[in-house]
């Protein structure tokens, strides 16, 4: 018997509490978000942009472009789970997506006294492999913005967003990860195609 | 009842992975195109200072620009204050119309050329201004520094 998927005939999940209590999650969000402005702030000051605008200004207007892609981010997997006939609460799994942001706010911060190398072993095994002198990232800038962050804290990022979908969506671990994996390796391969799209033949510096 | 959502979010997915593909496919052509190498190309319309017709003793450095973008004529305007002995020529790109002289007036006592015919970008393949591309004496090409690299280290541009 064939029967329609819909949102009331799709699983719902269990138990999918909010990552913090109520009264407490829209300061825990706004901390997040400052950390983002506070990384962007450092970011434009060592490499300026050019931009005609004040850095704080600039770091703001970043910060909403990272909230957009979080909201992206937690959209495209409701639509995953949903094409596979499981339900993922958008807002709950946003507001996960925005706090487990922190190992990447972490991870930049901890990368960023070492942007012309010499960081020591265990930063460069938590903030990612771009900061590991002699790799193929420091050749190719396509690749450094793809895949030069692998580390233990994106690992965690992404092994607590796949956890967070299976608690959301009721599904296995397992499967969860799985698709995190997956949809992470194919966004991290597009940003190098676009990035080697972007330059042409033109070298691109930083290595 | 609510309408069902499954198809339209298969189909979302579906695209996505399309929209991958693709990406992948122009990333390969584009990556396995046969780019010719730069020149000094006597097509350049000249703007100010030298032809490119003109046969020069120097080597020469070659910035693509853009007046559009403030970040690339900061990096031109610098460079045309360094203390070298090449001829530094910058290069208007990506502009169908002549540019304009005012945009172009702090690069002092600078050459500048128009890639009229858009040979920077559809011939060579090069898409990032401030690039500078060095050309020996005779005009052999050598190398590209990219944008954010020291346009002048220890006496080159001999």
């Amino acid at each position: 018997m064939n029967v329609q998927v819909t949102e009331d005939t799709m699983p719902r999940p269990r138990s999918y509490p909010w990552p913090y209590a109520a009264w407490a999650l829209p300061f825990l969000l706004l901390y997040v978000e400052w950390s983002w402005w506070d990384v962007f702030v450092g970011e434009l000051e060592t490499n300026p942009t050019g931009i005609p605008m004040p850095i704080p200004a600039a770091a703001a207007l970043a910060v909403c472009g990272k909230l957009l892609a979080h909201a992206t981010e937690a959209a495209f997997y409701v639509l995953l789970w949903r094409a596979r006939g499981a339900r993922l609460p958008f807002w709950r799994f946003l507001s996960y997506v925005v706090a487990v942001s922190l190992a990447d706010v972490f991870s930049f911060n901890l990368a960023q006294p070492f942007q012309n190398g010499g960081a020591p072993a265990w930063r460069v095994w938590l903030a990612g492999l771009h900061l590991a002198s002699g790799t193929p990232f420091h050749d190719s800038p396509a690749l450094r913005n793809a895949f030069g962050s692998i580390g233990l804290l994106t690992a965690t990022r992404i092994a607590m967003t796949g956890i967070t979908q299976a608690k959301g969506t009721g599904r296995s671990r397992f499967e969860a990860l799985a698709w995190t994996v997956g949809v992470w390796l194919v966004t991290r391969i597009a940003v190098w195609w676009a990035f080697d799209l972007i330059r042409g033949m033109s070298p691109l510096g930083g290595g | 009842m609510r309408p069902a959502h499954a198809p339209a979010a298969r189909a979302f997915c579906v695209a996505f992975l399309a929209v991958f593909v693709l990406l992948g496919v122009i990333w390969a052509m584009d990556r396995t195109h046969r780019w010719a190498t730069p020149r000094l190309e006597a097509s350049f319309v000249p703007v100010r200072g030298e032809s490119p017709r003109r046969a020069t003793s120097r080597a020469t450095w070659l910035m693509p620009i853009h007046p559009g973008c403030p970040s690339c004529m900061a990096r031109a305007r610098a460079l045309s204050g360094e203390a070298t002995n090449a001829r530094i020529v910058f290069l208007v790109v990506d502009r169908s119309q002549p540019p304009p002289l005012l945009a172009l007036s702090d690069l002092e006592a600078a050459t500048i050329w128009w890639d009229s015919g858009g040979v920077w970008r559809h011939q060579w393949g090069h898409r990032v201004y401030g690039e500078i591309l060095r050309f020996d004496s005779r005009g052999r090409y050598e190398e590209t520094k990219p944008p954010d690299s020291a346009p002048v280290e220890g006496g080159e541009g001999e």
